[in-house]
């Protein structure tokens, strides 16, 4: 029930301040692997409803992933705040807002790495991310590390990002993605 | 070699009597090295005693994991082949899908081989 509520709260403060006009998807909780792949397939089916181009679909599931796949490896439990994922219309372009608990480790990864691509201009953002992907190492996870890279670049800066501290190390990571 | 496609991971075939490496669908796993290093062990293997190869790659979407592993297969392919007439890449998309295309224009300027683009007709 309070989940319920916090998620009500959520979509009326995105309808009112972010001037959100249409949610197209939405996902709330605990997130895994397969969820993240059920959720792109419903992006896209939902997407090609609304009459969004190919290109632009693609470039919507292709950010989606690294967002949803981000959370299923870096969400902290917390008893209160659960991840969210939530995906838009505004002034008819798609936009993103997702959000989770994360540690003090992956706090300073993502100021760091946000920070770097966000301070570029935009003309030098392709090369940095070929330099990005070429230099990155692969983890035995499978990690590269080059998901948030690939959120600013595929959508040319369009991000905004807030983090604030709960307690005990942790803290709300929340994103907001525009896709054009 | 032969790798069914799963909601996850991509369909490979890696025809070695026609030097033909194929990927095609969705590359999305969670450990992509895992995914795709008996791929690169068997490309690898192949390398040795051959210097021609056509990978086609038809990819509806991938993330970075997949990237980085992507790239590491056409770099192989690009470093044993030397003479790169005998080396290509077959990058198909639908025709109006440009973030895919951007994709393999960049996996191009990376690797240094020759990218042949085709389109395919939209699924639905």
């Amino acid at each position: 029930m309070i989940q319920n509520e916090q998620l009500k709260k959520m979509l009326n403060e995105l309808s009112c301040h972010e001037c959100v006009s249409d949610f197209l998807f939405v996902l709330y909780g605990k997130l895994d692997q397969d969820i993240t792949i059920s959720a792109i397939q419903l992006i896209e089916r939902k997407m090609k409803l609304e009459g969004f181009s190919k290109g632009m679909i693609t470039r919507t599931k292709m950010i989606s992933i690294e967002i949803l796949q981000n959370i299923v490896k870096h969400q902290e439990k917390h008893d209160r705040i659960l991840p969210y994922f939530i995906l838009g219309t505004r002034e008819h372009q798609p936009t993103i807002f997702s959000g989770n608990v994360v540690n003090e480790g992956d706090r300073e990864q993502i100021i760091t790495k946000l920070n770097q691509f966000i301070a570029l201009e935009k003309g030098e953002i392709r090369d940095k991310y070929i330099d990005a992907i070429e230099n990155a190492d692969l983890s035995e996870e499978g990690n590269a590390g080059i998901g948030l890279y690939d959120i600013v670049f595929r959508s040319n800066k369009n991000i905004k990002y807030n983090i604030d501290s709960l307690n005990d190390n942790l803290y709300t990571f929340d994103l907001n993605v525009s896709v054009n | 070699m032969n790798v069914k496609a799963t909601s996850k991971t991509p369909f490979v075939q890696f025809d070695t009597d026609s030097s033909e490496l194929e990927i095609k669908g969705v590359s999305c796993p969670e450990n992509p090295v895992q995914f795709y290093s008996p791929i690169i062990d068997e490309l690898n293997d192949f390398l040795r005693n051959h210097k021609r190869l056509h990978i086609l790659i038809q990819l509806d979407y991938f993330n970075t994991g997949s990237s980085k592993c992507i790239l590491n297969i056409l770099n192989l392919v690009s470093e044993q082949i030397p003479d790169k007439t005998n080396a290509s890449v077959t990058w198909i998309t639908e025709e109006e899908d440009l973030e895919l295309i951007e994709a393999g224009k960049i996996f191009q300027e990376m690797s240094g081989l020759n990218f042949d683009y085709k389109f395919d007709v939209p699924k639905d």
